[in-house]
């Protein structure tokens, strides 16, 4: 299999073999031009990825897996988005979610568990699918803020100044 | 606008390949009932604009700070699962 090239205005000219190239059946909504992504690591141990588009060096989304983070996720795919997907199992299915990271504070994190991405592994297929009749939000938080309390906020020094 | 009245059980085509049906009228909810080719989607407009407009904010200005920085404060979260004691 041979490799691409391709552009990316976070990571400069990436290099990937061409079978790890997710093609949308559908566009993820609001992207209507990009079709192609590839799946970038992000860190050792991270659970982030990011998905980064082949046709716009632009556009890369980070994604993770709810379950990751103890989501309890669960959906049924109806026959048709299987079909178009080309699903033949569970196993053959990988499900991801966009992750939205506020700059000024990424505890805050959120995903998109109205959208999620699920991805055919075998065929490379690819698709952000709406879900129908839940109670998911597109603003989920990855890390309640109980936990985030619970931050070691400059440990002992917390008198500051005085 | 095309703008066309419908009873309750009347149908509307679209291109050949679509049907509208008006299943039911209540006060002001009316039940559709959609036949569609399955690579037609179909979203209730405002789910389809709040997973368009979270798409768009969940790219714009993602940068390596910000996964670096979600990354981190989950290691702050989860005790003894990824902090290195020195």
């Amino acid at each position: 299999m041979t490799d691409i090239t391709i552009n990316t205005a976070r990571f400069g000219e990436v290099h990937v073999s061409e079978d790890r190239v997710l093609h949308f059946v559908e566009p993820i909504l609001g992207f209507e031009g990009s079709r192609r992504f590839v799946i970038l690591d992000h860190a050792e141990d991270s659970p982030f990825k990011w998905l980064q588009s082949v046709d716009d060096a632009e556009l890369a989304f980070v994604v993770t897996s709810p379950r990751f983070f103890g989501l309890d996720f669960e959906f049924t795919l109806s026959d048709e988005i299987a079909g178009q997907l080309q699903l033949e199992s569970a196993e053959d299915t990988v499900v991801l979610t966009i992750v939205n990271i506020p700059q000024e504070d990424p505890g805050k994190m959120t995903t998109n568990l109205l959208g999620p991405i699920v991805v055919s592994q075998k065929v490379r297929k690819a698709m952000q699918v709406v879900l129908h009749d839940t109670p998911y939000s597109t603003k989920t938080r990855l890390i309640p803020d109980e936990l985030l309390q619970q931050q070691p906020t400059g440990s002992s020094s917390a008198r500051k100044g005085d | 606008m095309l703008v066309l009245t419908r009873k309750t059980g009347q149908k509307i085509i679209i291109a050949n390949d679509i049907e509208v049906i008006i299943l039911e009228t209540k006060g002001d909810t009316v039940k559709l009932g959609i036949e569609a080719p399955k690579h037609i989607s179909i979203y209730r407009e405002e789910i389809y604009e709040e997973i368009r407009k979270a798409n768009q904010q969940a790219t714009e200005q993602v940068g390596l700070n910000a996964i670096n920085g979600a990354f981190e404060a989950l290691n702050l979260i989860k005790p003894g699962s990824q902090r290195q004691d020195s």
